[in-house]
Order: structure tokens, then sequence, then C-alpha cells
């Protein structure tokens, strides 16, 4: 399939690379089938473009996230794994999203709301982790305190 | 908004498959426990609305892309 981008002018993609969130995104609710684009083909880099299939103007910057933050970890409710028809950890992917106004310095991303994947049924979701202390806006490079510090301090 | 007022211990119906209980009363802090169909959400409203302003703030990152590039894994 074909379709016209912002970013990326026109990609082809299968219909079975679709990713679909069938609750939306918080914040954009009606758009609900993405593709997963890695930013480099070699795959050294940890960043992705989530793009939507329906909407060419609407991508979101993802990291994966547990090369940034290896002891990122979070639990999933039974509810949200039933919903993502996960049967087996590694199927699941876990993306995070980047905002950045200006120079990747000051880049942060939400620990707080993962964007998990099943990748192997093509199903995703937006979790908001109620318990787990993580930063909605975590900078990506300014900042020498990993995460789980940020729990210790009660931040 | 339909507001209805309850007791510890009383609860409120929505729709078939959705109930609010009034747990516990402490000061001004309230209890509340919810019976929800596990597809629907349900989250503090002002997570919630930070989590919807993040993601209308990611949208369409405008940044200079060659500076991720240089960033390996």
């Amino acid at each position: 399939m074909n379709m016209e981008t912002t970013r990326f002018g026109k990609i082809e993609y299968n219909q079975e690379e679709v990713i679909s969130f069938n609750n939306g995104i918080p914040g954009v609710h009606d758009y609900k089938k993405y593709i997963l684009l890695p930013m480099d083909s070699e795959q050294e880099t940890p960043f992705y473009f989530l793009q939507s299939v329906e909407e060419g103007s609407l991508s979101f910057l993802m990291l994966d996230t547990l090369t940034f933050y290896p002891d990122y970890q979070f639990e999933l409710k039974d509810a949200e794994i039933e919903a993502l028809e996960i049967e087996k950890p590694e199927d699941v992917l876990v993306l995070t999203m980047i905002t950045a106004k200006g120079s990747l310095k000051e880049a942060t991303t939400n620990l707080k709301a993962p964007i998990v994947i099943n990748h192997k049924q093509k199903l995703a979701k937006q979790i908001v982790l109620e318990k787990e202390q993580y930063l909605i806006k975590q900078p990506l490079f300014a900042n020498e305190h990993p995460p789980e510090e940020a729990t210790k301090e009660g931040r | 908004m339909l507001v209805l007022s309850r007791k510890k211990g009383e609860s409120i119906v929505i729709g078939d498959d959705i109930e609010l209980k009034v747990i516990d009363l402490e000061g001004d802090t309230i209890k509340l426990g919810i019976e929800a169909p596990k597809h629907i959400s349900i989250h503090r409203k002002e997570i919630y609305l930070a989590i919807q302003e993040e993601n209308k703030s990611a949208m369409n990152i405008d940044l200079d892309l060659s500076e991720l590039k240089n960033l390996k894994k």
C-alpha cells in the first residue's frame, strides 16, 4: 500500500505491518492505525517513527526505551495483557514518545505513559503507569540521574 | 453534569456495566471503588489530561534529525 506522508514523502508499506491502537492514543483518539519505521535501516539508533496510516501529517518520534534505560520496568494489569493479547514477554516492544521543541539536548521522553506493542498480534496501547513514579518529561541527555533514583527520592 | 450525593458505602451505577462506590471518607479525601469492563480505562483526571497534553506536544516533532542519526545504540 502507498501513502503520502509529511515527513517521509511517499511511502510503501504492507497491510500486515499495520499496528492497531484499538482505543486510539490519548489526544489523537480518532487515529488508530500506525506503522513503525526505524529511524535508520541498520537499526543502529534506538529511534523509530510511529507514522499514522490514516493521516499523513501525523507521526511520533519514539525511543526504544530499554536501550536508554535498561532498568525501566513496570507491571501490566491483567486487563491490559488481555487487551493486547500478550502471550509471551518476547512479543512485547516498549517504546516511549519523545518530545522536543528545538534542540535535541532538551528532548524528553514520557516514561509515565509508555506505548506497549504486541508485535506478534500488531496491537498496541498507551499504558498510563499509576503506581510507578516515572516522569512524563524525563530528560534524555541533560540528567545524570536515572529514573530509579528519582523514585527513591520520592519525586 | 448529573450531580448525586452519596454516603459511605453507597454506589452509583452507570449504564449496565459500570459501578462507582464510595469506599471511605477521610477529611477531604474520598476513596472510590470502580467496577468497569476491562476494555474501559480509568485514570485520575489530572494524570490523564497531562498525558493527553504531552502526546499533543510530542506530535510531529520539529527537530534536526541528523542529530539523532549520530547517536548509535
